[in-house]
């Protein structure tokens, strides 16, 4: 058996406070790039606004 | 989007499968030798604030390419007579250092082969190519040996020598590649590594095997793609803004050079080798590796458990430790590069892939410095009594064989300033690069600075992974 080496919480939290930025930075620009999506598609989504009513009048 | 999701989660999980696991060495409360006024994870935050910083500076006030189209100034021609002496003090320096791991003392220290190779050469040739171009070109010793015979026997056949095969380009840089993971090998696994007889017979059939390559594909083709340390200082050579080309020195704006990149296979994952395998050189001083409950010792014991000798063994772990290394390193990029893909929807992973990898050239020598400035500014003194004792046989040629190195010359805090600059500034210069070949790739200034999201998140992930392993091998 491979023995992990698990120490005590401490030390996880030490190793993960230089994986943090990185983490924080994904987060933030995973939800900036859903903003931005959102704005290239516009309010009325990818096929544009629905036609007028009177379009086949 | 599902790709762009894909790469953020590849991202983070590639990156917290080694940042979260423990730091034993911290369990044993050793003292750093380090005075710093701040803890050392911060200083990793403070990197990534520097490089977001340094994004949204780039986004706003560099809205064209400037690199991409930088022009070259010639500033000198190199007479003629240089070329061949210089040849001939490469070829000269080779033979003396392969005579000395032959005919001196087989103690590493004491023989002036192993600094020579691992210190002034794997190390101190980086540096001044960074700075002064490629100056490992003119002295390169296998590649004038073979220019020296091409000409003798150019004129003995009067000029009707045949025509070498061509280069096979599918093979691009994958020899390269190889050698560099080679020596690699031999640097941070190999049990032998500091036998100057045997660092000696290596170096001749790396040179035999460059005289081959050479004579079959030409010399020119086999040096700039195949011969691994050709290629490799070049590739450092290219953030100098000197450019040494036939016989003329051009001046150049610091960093363009690397936009002139040949983008053939292999290049990609010659410098996630370079990363990798410096990496993986801190990363194995580090005590979750060593350590009496780190990963090396586990491994080790169950590799002696199936029949290997203990020897063999950590040769296996080490080289598992190191290929694992270089794919990581690899991952980080393929996940920045997988996230830029779902930009713009033009460009396929590939083609991304090779366009940006001139941006890893700054991070791979920031790495080099960040790792083997210690080294070089500690062992680089000792070639001064190694010079006048190449051979360890208590000669003293020049009065400096008593010479002893100086520890005070930088301090350890001095070390680990030298160090976060430089990965900080490593990794910002690979910013600006990415960010200005982007303005190229895409057509809109919002896609190309959009692209560039996932670049910055490469470079935060490799600042801090580079930071966390210099952190775990300096306790």
């Amino acid at each position: 058996m491979i023995e992990i080496p698990i120490a005590h919480a401490g030390h996880w939290f030490e190793g993960a406070l230089y994986l943090a930025p990185v983490v924080i930075l994904v987060v933030v620009l995973f939800i900036q790039g859903r903003k931005d999506d959102d704005e290239d598609l516009g309010p009325d989504g990818p096929d544009g606004p629905p036609p007028p009513r009177d379009a086949h009048a | 989007m599902r790709r762009l999701r894909i790469a953020a989660l590849g991202a983070a999980l590639a990156s917290a499968a080694v940042a979260v696991l423990p730091d034993a060495a911290l369990a044993h409360g050793l003292v750093g030798k380090q005075d710093l006024p701040i803890p050392r994870w911060l200083f990793a935050w403070a990197a990534a604030v520097v490089l977001v910083v340094s994004f949204v500076a780039l986004a706003v006030l560099w809205p064209k390419p400037r690199l991409e189209t930088a022009r070259e100034t010639r500033i000198l021609s190199v007479p003629a007579f240089l070329e061949p002496l210089c040849g001939l003090i490469g070829i000269a320096a080779f033979a003396f250092v392969v005579y000395a791991g032959y005919a001196g003392t087989q103690a590493a220290t004491a023989n002036i082969e192993p600094t020579v190779i691992y210190v002034i050469f794997w190390v101190g040739i980086p540096f001044a190519s960074a700075v002064f171009g490629d100056v490992f070109a003119p002295f390169n010793p296998w590649r004038a040996l073979a220019r020296g015979v091409a000409w003798i026997a150019g004129r003995v056949a009067g000029g009707r020598l045949p025509e070498p095969m061509a280069y096979p380009s599918w093979l691009g840089r994958w020899p390269a590649m190889a050698g560099i993971l080679a020596f690699a090998w031999v640097e941070l696994v190999y049990n032998n590594r500091d036998d100057p007889s045997l660092l000696a017979t290596l170096a001749l059939l790396y040179a035999a095997t460059q005289l081959i390559g050479m004579s079959v594909y030409g010399i020119k083709p086999w040096t700039h793609r195949a011969d691994a340390f050709a290629v490799y200082f070049n590739l450092f050579s290219k953030l100098a803004p000197l450019h040494w080309r036939e016989r003329t020195v051009s001046r150049r704006l610091i960093l363009s050079g690397t936009t002139h990149l040949d983008l053939m296979p292999g290049t990609v994952a010659l410098l996630c080798t370079m990363i990798g395998t410096t990496s993986f050189d801190g990363f194995s001083q580090g005590q979750l590796w060593t350590g009496t409950n780190g990963i090396a010792p586990a491994l080790t014991r169950r590799f002696a458990n199936l029949g290997f000798s203990q020897e063999t063994a950590l040769e296996i772990t080490f080289t598992i430790g190191l290929v694992f290394m270089v794919c990581f390193v690899g991952a980080i990029y393929r996940a920045g590069i997988a996230g830029m893909s779902s930009i713009g929807g033009r460009h396929d992973q590939g083609e991304l892939a090779r366009r940006f990898c001139h941006s890893l050239i700054p991070i791979a020598f920031a790495y080099v410095v960040a790792h083997y400035f210690s080294l070089l500014a500690y062992q680089g003194q000792a070639m001064a009594s190694l010079v006048s004792d190449p051979l360890g046989t208590g000669s003293d040629i020049f009065g400096t064989a008593s010479t002893i190195i100086d520890y005070n010359v930088i301090s350890a805090t001095g070390i680990w300033y030298v160090q976060v600059a430089a990965l900080v500034l490593g990794h910002a210069a690979g910013l600006t690069l990415a960010h200005d070949r982007a303005l190229v790739v895409y057509r809109r200034v919002r896609d190309a600075t959009r692209s560039q999201y996932w670049m910055l998140a490469v470079m935060v992930a490799f600042t801090c992974l580079g930071l966390w392993i210099l952190s775990a091998s300096a306790q």
